[in-house]
């Protein structure tokens, strides 16, 4: 591989795994037939040099915890942002930056969120932040074109709001979000916020009084895709190709999760954030080369992989030590051009805060963990080891039903009330023997507990597999799971540090 | 504090097979309690902390023993099999420890091979290799006056039963070999005491009659427990009060303990009795006494490891912060807190055993993983084989041959022929015929082979104390829970990881807070340093200077210099030309530093890159640490100067090497000592407490520098 000078890595946020041209896998916008609105000339023009990969997985159903799979390698119980907000990026965590700028590359973060990134320490090892700002970018990138850059964009215009883009260069490039919405509220006969000009507001008003449906959404957001490639995006791959960087840099391109289904019961629900269903883990990725043709791989990655293939490609001779992660270099992948066939599993996990898709929370809880893997999906729900080890006696009466009902149950307790059993427990009309054997067979009989998919035979994830009296399969689901307990390691101390 | 700390190692002894134990209920079924006297042990015990549940790491010595004297589990020490495998490098046993803390450190062994050969006699001043209790006698004898770390490690108990390797008086043995005979006879064989005597061939004989007799528990264990007696009444008896005489057993920590015990070791319905084999708890539940003064005798039923051993002798020794000195975590830790009531000891204890095939024991390629587990108090978690690799395929990426024989090992873990195995050689012929690995695998999971062999099993200790009847986890959802967790925990155990430590052996001290007042001189001093660099920075512009990383002190006082100067950020690049003959706190240092201190580092391997470098990056000047009084060549220099083209700023250049040291003190700069004690004194300090013995490490640490400082001169770099 020949070398280059620069290295860039563009994340489009909520971007789904088949809205680029190169995914074969288009079955979910057939079926809602919006396959008609997609149109990425700018990607797909990148897409013509690059290692194309159909199956990427993220680490993680949310921004920010991906991000910091991301830049790590490492899988979210290691790094240490593993809910949305109020985690933060361990020390022993090196990031991607940080590795880069230790080798003289000016490391440069340019995000439209800088909240998504500075209050978790993602930012650390960047030397440059730029917050939508494309024209002080590019301003920048002109300067020190000469040397060696390390640039991480992040573009939110794919996000909700759809359609809105952030960045509004081109006066009345949003025109056509607020005529949208402005038709929508008239349409729904809402009462929306007076204030059109806060477009969040508006965008987050309308999901208190209406489903998000995908029949409603995927095709306004389809529609958002094509704006972003065709506008904001094409104008800043143009730019940089003016620069001449495109010419000398590797660039991957990839999102952090997609958009789509989240809650089993309601498979029309459409967000992300929510359970680990193959519509929001599955990300784009592609590896851009000045000197590579189009090619696809379709064995499994997943992003932690990122890091290490940096390294290999770009500083293997430099190095002094090896840096621990939880991925595999796709060095191999990309640099011999005929498939390989690695079979390698993916880790992804997701928390939830006290109300469900709000954010910001101030407690959270483990809401499924899951490993995907020869296509086939072994997830499980809630946080049941917690429970089993004795050692949740030792807590007070009021943790201790706390800590059963989060992690058996997989809820939080109801708001204001005091849990009536730890009432009792106080008072000594139970034991904590007896609360315990409650919330066993509540679980028991109840619960969610763990599901197994085979990707296979049910891509749309509608039919979970029924495992009784099937040896092997019971077997890979024993060490599916003690593979999520060894990747989540100390559970108890992640609860901790999150909830204090 | 104890002076001494004595381990006695009685091989292969039951963990029922002494007083304090009030399980007994084996002996009790098989009769022979009647034949158990353990009073030497006993006397012992009754003023010492006695564990009911200790449990071993292995069926079998090495990797016991190994664990023992680490702290580690076997996956980590790599003493795994009872065969050909050697103690990691990196691993620090409990004698090498304590050497370096001022003991004499002496292994008597009455089998030293078992020592030798997986690496274990490392750290040892003194070793005996045989039997030789007087020989040890006079040694520590010599010694006693020391402190006084010792190994002793008896082979009386292990088979053949009451056959000792140390005659204390003539006939000891007799008792054996009449036995013997007897035994023989009954088989209506004869044979020939006397050349089995002469020639040594006991061990031979021994093994040819259990063969005769099917290793049958019946037959065995009341000779075993015989010689239990025996050891106790005879030899043990004579060795403890041998130590008594000399004195040694008074002010000593003394750990009795055994390495594994002996019992089911095949099938819990076989009355097959030995050991290295399954990890059933007759025989991974072994003895445990702890005895000095300091500890209220008492008995614990908290399980506890093997692996906590290593703390708590290194904590009861006295060693002030022994961790500083481990670069690893241990798997055990300190069993104090256990003693006194405050901890329950460990909650779950590993151990694993591997197969080899019989006739080629010593090539570590024909040995495979039979069992590992997690004991907790209620049950025993069983993982058979390693079935974890076949979920995610890898495997699968094998040449025929090779994926065929590793899901053989993997899932039915057992010897097997590849010329033979009828299943083998069907599956392989399949292979060869163009079937693929997927629809192989398929083949075999449906096989009589596969469908007999367990996978996993849990034993519910309390209920199933024999372990007769295996649960399946996979039959209930919660039981699948529970297992998969203990699972988890034991795929991570294998990780097999030493060099892994939240704790760096090079601490940084805290930042930026002052201790004390910098005096008048100090604070005219800096401010001189601060014109010097704001000057330089006016002059030539931020990304047109660049740090050099010299030495390690003067570098990190100039850097925190440049921090104050422009509030917390340094806006210069910082250069270190990488002569690779650093040592590795060196680089540990500057990493630390650079991450801390958000440097931005630009490191070069070598000197010819540095005109390169100098024009890249458009350097126009360099900013280094000089000070005054190192070398007379520096004498009369100022605080700029040409070099190279390049304009020489030093802005400490007026600062004398106790101005330095003041400096460093009062702000709290990192600084690196390369003696990795960081409260190491001062040269030509007086009165700092330093009592470790000052090492001649100081005066070739200093040499060294000089003379890299010089050839850095000389290359035109100054420092």
């Amino acid at each position: 591989m020949k070398n280059v000078k620069h290295i860039i890595l563009i994340s489009i946020d909520n971007l789904r795994y088949d809205c680029i041209g190169y995914q074969p896998d288009k079955r979910e916008l057939i079926k809602h037939d919006v396959l008609k609105y997609l149109e990425t000339p700018t990607l797909d023009h990148l897409a013509e040099k690059s290692t194309c990969f159909t199956q990427a997985i993220s680490t993680n159903t949310y921004t920010t915890a991906s991000h910091a799979s991301i830049l790590t390698g490492l899988y979210p119980p290691k790094h240490g942002v593993r809910t949305f907000f109020n985690s933060q990026l361990k020390r022993e965590a090196i990031t991607l930056a940080e590795v880069f700028r230790a080798h003289g590359y000016h490391t440069i973060l340019a995000t439209d969120t800088e909240h998504l990134f500075k209050p978790m320490n993602l930012d650390r090892g960047f030397t440059h932040l730029f917050m939508r700002d494309d024209h002080g970018l590019l301003s920048f990138l002109d300067q020190i074109k000469e040397e060696h850059i390390f640039l991480f964009v992040h573009f939110f215009d794919v996000h909700a709001p759809f359609l809105f883009s952030e960045y509004g260069a081109l006066k009345g490039c949003n025109d056509d979000y607020y005529e949208m919405m402005e038709g929508l509220y008239k349409k729904l006969k809402l009462v929306g916020p007076p204030s059109i000009n806060n477009p969040y507001d508006s965008w987050n008003n309308m999901w208190t009084k209406v489903h998000p449906s995908v029949d409603f959404l995927l095709p306004l957001y389809v529609k958002g895709v094509t704006k972003f490639d065709q506008g904001r995006f094409r104008r800043f791959i143009n730019s940089l190709d003016c620069l001449g960087l495109l010419k000398d840099s590797l660039i991957f391109v990839f999102s952090d999760h997609g958009e789509g289904r989240v809650i089993s019961e309601d498979p029309s629900f459409f967000a992300h954030a929510g359970e680990l269903f193959d519509d929001v883990i599955r990300v784009p990725l592609m590896v851009f080369h000045p000197e590579w043709g189009h090619s696809l791989r379709d064995h499994q990655i997943t992003t932690v992989d990122l890091f290490p293939t940096l390294i290999e490609l770009i500083l293997q001779d430099r190095l002094e030590k090896d840096f621990k992660t939880d991925g595999n270099s796709l060095a191999p992948s990309l640099l011999r051009q005929n498939e390989t066939n690695p079979l390698f599993l993916a880790y992804c996990e997701t928390w939830r805060g006290k109300s469900l898709f709000e954010a910001v929370s101030d407690e959270y809880l483990l809401w499924q963990r899951g490993i995907r893997v020869c296509n086939k999906k072994f997830l499980l729900y809630g946080n049941p080891e917690n429970c089993l080890d004795g050692t949740v006696f030792d807590s007070n009466p009021l943790d201790f039903v706390k800590t059963l009902r989060r992690n058996l149950l997989n809820v939080f307790e109801e708001p204001g009330r005091f849990p009536v059993l730890a009432g009792l427990l106080y008072e000594g009309e139970l034991s904590k023997g007896e609360v315990f054997h409650e919330f066993l067979r509540e679980y028991i009989t109840h619960a969610k507990k763990f599901e197994v998919y085979d990707l296979n035979k049910d891509p749309f994830e509608k039919n979970p597999i029924d495992l009784s009296g099937q040896s092997w399969p019971l077997a890979e689901l024993t060490i599916a799971l003690s593979k999520i307990f060894s990747l989540t390691a100390d559970p108890m101390e992640e609860m901790r540090e999150v909830l204090c | 504090m104890p002076k001494h700390i004595i381990l006695i190692s009685i091989d292969n002894l039951r963990y029922d097979c002494i007083g304090y134990q009030p399980d007994k209920r084996e002996l009790i079924k098989f009769d022979c309690l009647k034949y158990l006297n353990t009073s030497t042990l006993d006397r012992i015990a009754e003023k010492g902390v006695c564990f009911t549940r200790a449990i071993s790491t292995s069926t079998y010595t090495m990797a016991s023993h190994a664990s023992v004297l680490t702290g580690l589990y076997p996956p980590r020490h790599k003493v795994r099999l009872h065969g050909p495998s050697i103690l990691d490098d990196r691993a620090l046993t409990m004698p090498t420890l304590l050497k370096e803390f001022g003991f004499e450190t002496v292994l008597s062994s009455d089998n030293g091979i078992l020592f030798k050969s997986p690496g274990l006699m490392r750290g040892f001043n003194h070793v005996f290799k045989t039997a030789n209790d007087n020989g040890l006698f006079s040694l520590l004898e010599q010694i006693r006056d020391k402190r006084m770390f010792l190994l002793v490690h008896f082979m009386d108990v292990h088979c053949p039963f009451l056959h000792s390797d140390y005659e204390i008086h003539p006939g000891y043995n007799d008792d054996f070999y009449e036995h013997l005979r007897n035994l023989y006879e009954q088989t209506g064989e004869d044979i020939d005491i006397e050349s089995i005597k002469t020639e040594g061939k006991h061990y031979e004989a021994w093994n040819l009659l259990c063969e005769k007799y099917a290793f049958d528990m019946h037959t065995l264990f009341p000779l075993y427990v015989k010689g239990v007696s025996k050891f106790d009444q005879g030899r043990f008896r004579h060795f403890f009060q041998k130590m008594g005489e000399l004195h040694l057993t008074e002010d000593a920590l003394i750990v009795i303990f055994s390495d594994h015990g002996e019992g089911k070791s095949q099938e819990p319905s076989s009355p097959y009795f030995g050991h290295a084999g399954s990890l059933h708890d007759s025989v991974i539940r072994v003895p445990l006494i702890l005895r000095h003064p300091d500890l209220k005798p008492e008995t614990i039923d908290d399980q506890v490891s093997l692996v906590s051993l290593f703390p708590t002798v290194l904590e009861m020794a006295g060693i002030e912060k022994w961790q500083d000195n481990l670069p690893y975590y241990l798997d055990g830790k300190t069993l104090l807190p256990t003693i006194m009531g405050e901890e329950a000891g460990d909650r779950e204890a590993y151990s694993e055993v591997w197969m080899s095939y019989p006739d080629n024991p010593l090539s570590e390629e024909n040995w495979f993983l039979w069992q590992r587990g997690v004991r907790t108090e209620e049950k025993k978690y069983l993982v058979y084989g390693r079935p974890e690799d076949f979920l995610e395929g890898r495997v699968f990426n094998l040449e025929n041959e090779d994926f065929l024989k590793a899901v053989f090992r993997g899932l039915l873990y057992f010897p097997f022929d590849p010329q033979k195995n009828p299943l083998y050689k069907k599956l392989l012929n399949r292979l060869e015929n163009g079937s693929s690995k997927k629809e192989v695998f398929n083949l075999f999971l449906e096989s009589e082979w596969f469908k007999n062999r367990k996978q996993f099993s849990i034993f519910q200790l309390k209920e199933d104390p024999d372990e007769m009847y295996p649960l399946d986890p996979t039959t209930d959802p919660l039981l699948t829970v529970e297992f998969s967790y203990y699972y988890g925990r034991i795929i991570n155990l294998n990780k097999g990881e030493l060099l892994e430590s939240n704790h760096s052996p090079l601490a940084l001290s805290p930042m930026g807070e002052l201790k004390e007042q910098p005096t008048n001189n100090l604070r005219d001093k800096t401010e001189k340093s601060i014109e010097i660099i704001k000057d330089a920075l006016e002059r030539f512009g931020k990304w047109n200077i660049g740090v050099f990383f010299t030495r390690e002190k003067e570098t990190a006082a100039l850097l925190y210099l440049i921090k104050k100067t422009f509030h917390e950020i340094i806006p210069f690049r910082v250069f270190h030309l990488d002569t690779l003959n650093e040592a590795k706190e060196v680089y540990e240092f500057r990493d630390t530093l650079a991450q801390n201190w958000g440097l931005y580092l630009i490191i070069l391997k070598d000197e010819k890159t540095l005109k390169k470098v100098i024009q890249r990056y458009k350097i126009k000047a360099c900013m280094v640490a000089g000070k005054l009084d190192a070398q007379e060549v520096r004498e009369g220099e100022g605080s700029c100067d040409e070099w190279n083209g390049l304009i020489r700023i030093c802005p400490l250049s007026h600062f004398t090497e106790q101005d330095l040291w003041d400096y460093i003190r009062t702000y709290q700069i990192p600084y690196l000592s390369l003696d990795g004690n960081q409260f190491q004194g001062m040269r030509g300090e007086p009165g700092i407490n330093d009592t470790r013995p000052k090492s001649s490490k100081l005066d070739r640490e200093d040499e060294e520098k000089e003379e890299l400082m010089k050839r850095l001169k000389d290359l035109g770099y100054l420092a």
